[in-house]
């Protein structure tokens, strides 16, 4: 099945690129596919930045990131166990708040 | 007394007298100083049934106790009046570094009374201030105000002044002080207008005391290494305050087409990134601010090229882009520096300028009615045009000066349903149907629709809690769960102090409360602890909303736009969602011991509170 991926703000440039369209098998989780982008794009533990080192990744956990699947939190989900469906939009971003 | 002079200015424009007075510090204690303080003054000279606009209102600003001691952003001032925009409590809160020079001349505060028969400027410098003639600044903006004034009396004068907006009582002219920066809420410009005051030049030395220097500089440097730490910082820093826009569009909130839509579909176009790549030259910190999320601008590209300025903020994109679809960012960052120009308040300019949008689409405006401006969404330069015509009064401006809620009674033919504002306060870039509890908070914010009053997007859009209550967590945001309204009221009581010590709620995300309490305490030599302190929020929150009870607010009054409670979001995540206000206000009301019908806090609360002294007033 096909899933979209959608980096935001300082994600971007670490990934290189802005959305991509990954094939994943039927069943694929978020932990699935951030495996993936941890494995083969590049997606690091932390990432250098001009105002400090943010923290992406503890472990597993991806603690520095906001995922959302279709614009719903995984945290009111399945967490990483959310499951992605063929065409399934998913958004991540950096912690950010403020506004 | 620490932290603070303890006296302030009193200035009776229609004698043309300045005289001193005595803040007894009970009251300082009891109140925190700043809008709580200022909320206080209101409340015992300003009669019930006052013209906003009269002789009778106060315009009453107040720094706080933190204001100007070297604490993580901690340069904020306070203005509180009777607001003309929404006919109840009124305030607004700036940062830049005019507090803190203000209360370098030895002062806490100003209060104005009266109206001044020819316009005035108000100098104050360290324990003296004077009236001075402002009649050839009249009819002149913002930063030839300012540049005119200084060169008068020297270039090391901080001033805050109003543009031509607040000089044409401009339902919603702010006061804008260093240019750029706004207390830019409730029309309290046109209060300044109303009275003849055009600006308050200050310059001073003195330093506010602080009680204990070596622990408060301690502990100060560990509040800054905790803000150094923090995730929020960095993202913020880097984009400014849009660093929110993709993840409430993303999740279905961001107002599109006068809240026709919660998804904007060019919102790359101008985003915080957007503004990095095309107009941003450099950072802007407020007063010993950690972050420097202001943004220094100049427009490169196309008609408005070659303007300078700073901004656009997250709400002027919300507001001037996704509620008027426009997606030019420059036409954007022009409407913004006209508002700063002029003293215009952006969230209710371009919410006011989406709402005739519609009107004007679904034919309830027309030609006749516009001056024969076609008022179209997407139109980048009619956004630009019409601050002109605000500001001056002109024309159709002169009817958009009203703002929604009045331009709605005008026009009739259903147009309430779609005038976004609460109690006549045009509301922010967040679509409440995407997050219930946003919702709550719009309804029963003290000022009107608000979004910083309780600040619950941190928890609700962003799913970033704040470290200034013990628990803000929002479980579910798509659903409105009534045992989650303590976070609301835990948030408007906590963050309203933020507006009476004088410091940016921002740092409530990343500080946690008894670090922040203690900060306070060792400036101020007040022993109060984390619940004394919360409970002199939630007697400032309560005394706001007396004041407002005062003046005909009853429960009536918490609601929203039939648009949120009625018409469903017709896309994004949260298709479907109308805001489920009742169940939520049902369980707010019951926490806040506010009565249903009446919307007035209980004698009990009061009492408990220690506002006593109120109760006869409201409860009559």
């Amino acid at each position: 099945m096909k899933v979209v991926v959608k980096p935001f703000l300082f994600l971007r440039k670490v990934l290189g690129f802005i959305e991509i369209e990954l094939e994943l098998p039927v069943g694929a989780t978020v932990h699935d596919l951030l495996k993936i982008l941890r494995g083969q794009y590049g997606l690091p533990e932390e990432i250098e930045l001009a105002q400090g080192n943010l923290m992406l990744f503890d472990g597993e956990e991806p603690t520095g990131l906001t995922i959302l699947v279709e614009g719903r939190n995984i945290r009111q989900l399945q967490g990483l166990e959310s499951l992605l469906n063929e065409g399934s939009a998913v958004t991540i971003f950096p912690p950010s708040a403020g506004g | 007394m620490s932290g603070c002079h303890g006296k302030l200015l009193r200035v009776n424009l229609t004698e043309g007298t300045v005289s001193e007075e005595v803040i007894p510090e009970s009251m300082h204690k009891k109140y925190l100083g700043g809008a709580g303080l200022a909320t206080k003054y209101l409340w015992d000279e300003v009669p019930k049934g006052a013209d906003p606009l009269g002789p009778e209102n106060r315009l009453i600003f107040m720094a706080g106790s933190l204001t100007g001691v070297i604490a993580p952003s901690t340069g904020r001032y306070s203005v509180v009046a009777k607001s003309p925009q929404t006919g109840i409590w009124g305030q607004a809160n700036s940062g830049g570094r005019w507090g803190v020079n203000f209360k370098k001349c030895g002062y806490d505060g100003i209060i104005f009374e009266g109206v001044s028969p020819e316009p005035v400027y108000l100098v104050v410098e360290d324990n003296k201030a004077e009236l001075k003639d402002a009649t050839h600044l009249w009819g002149v903006n913002v930063s030839e105000t300012t540049k005119q004034i200084r060169g008068d009396l020297g270039e090391r004068y901080s001033v805050a002044c109003i543009g031509q907006a607040g000089e044409k009582l401009v339902k919603y002219a702010a006061i804008m002080n260093e240019f750029h920066r706004a207390a830019g809420r409730c029309g309290l410009g046109a209060v300044m207008g109303s009275k003849n005051l055009k600006a308050i030049a200050v310059r001073g030395s003195q330093k506010t005391p602080i009680k204990e220097p070596e622990e408060f500089k301690a502990h100060s440097r560990k509040q800054y290494e905790l803000m150094d730490e923090s995730m929020m910082k960095m993202a913020m820093q880097a984009f400014g305050t849009s660093v929110v826009l993709d993840l409430v569009n993303v999740r279905g909130g961001f107002p599109t087409r006068n809240w026709q839509s919660g998804v904007f579909e060019l919102s790359e176009d101008i985003n915080g990134p957007a503004i990095s790549d095309k107009i941003l030259t450099r950072n802007v910190a407020c007063f010993a601010c950690p972050i420097a999320c202001g943004r220094g601008t100049e427009i490169k590209e196309g008609k408005y090229a070659g303007n300078k300025g700073e901004g656009p903020e997250y709400e002027t994109v919300g507001t001037f882009g996704g509620m008027c679809y426009v997606n030019d960012l420059e036409a954007i960052t022009m409407a913004g520096y006209l508002c700063n120009e002029y003293g215009i308040d952006t969230i209710s300019a371009g919410s006011t300028i989406a709402f005739a949008m519609e009107c004007y689409e679904k034919g309830i405006l027309t030609r006749n009615d516009t001056g024969g401006l076609d008022i179209n969404f997407g139109d980048a330069d009619i956004i630009v045009d019409l601050v002109h015509l605000i500001a001056r009064r002109e024309g159709f401006g002169d009817m958009l000066a009203e703002g929604s809620m009045r331009m709605a009674a005008k026009l009739g033919q259903g147009s309430d349903h779609f005038a976004m504002h609460v109690k006549g306060l045009e509301l922010p870039a967040y679509d409440s149907r995407a997050v219930q509890m946003t919702g709550l908070t719009y309804a029963t914010a003290n000022r009107g629709g608000d979004h910083v009053t309780a600040y619950v997007q941190g928890p609700t859009f962003s799913d970033v809690p704040f470290l200034i209550v013990e628990d803000s967590e929002i479980k579910d945001p798509f659903v409105a769960d009534p045992d989650e309204v303590k976070v609301a009221r835990d948030l408007e009581d906590m963050l309203v102090t933020f507006d009476c010590v004088g410091a940016c709620k921002f740092m409530g995300l990343c500080l946690n409360a008894d670090d922040w309490v203690r900060l306070v305490n060792l400036v101020t030599g007040w022993d109060l602890s984390t619940a004394d302190y919360k409970m002199a929020g939630e007697r400032v929150y309560n005394l706001a909303r007396a004041y407002s009870n005062r003046e005909g607010l009853t429960a009536a009054g918490d609601t929203l736009p039939k648009r949120l409670l009625e018409e469903p979001l017709p896309d994004g995540p949260a298709k479907g969602h109308v805001n489920e206000l009742p169940i939520l206000l049902a369980a707010y009301y019951s926490l806040r011991e506010w009565d249903p019908k009446t919307g007035k806090p209980t004698p009990g609360k009061l009492r408990e509170l220690g506002l006593e002294d109120i109760i006869p007033v409201i409860w009559e």
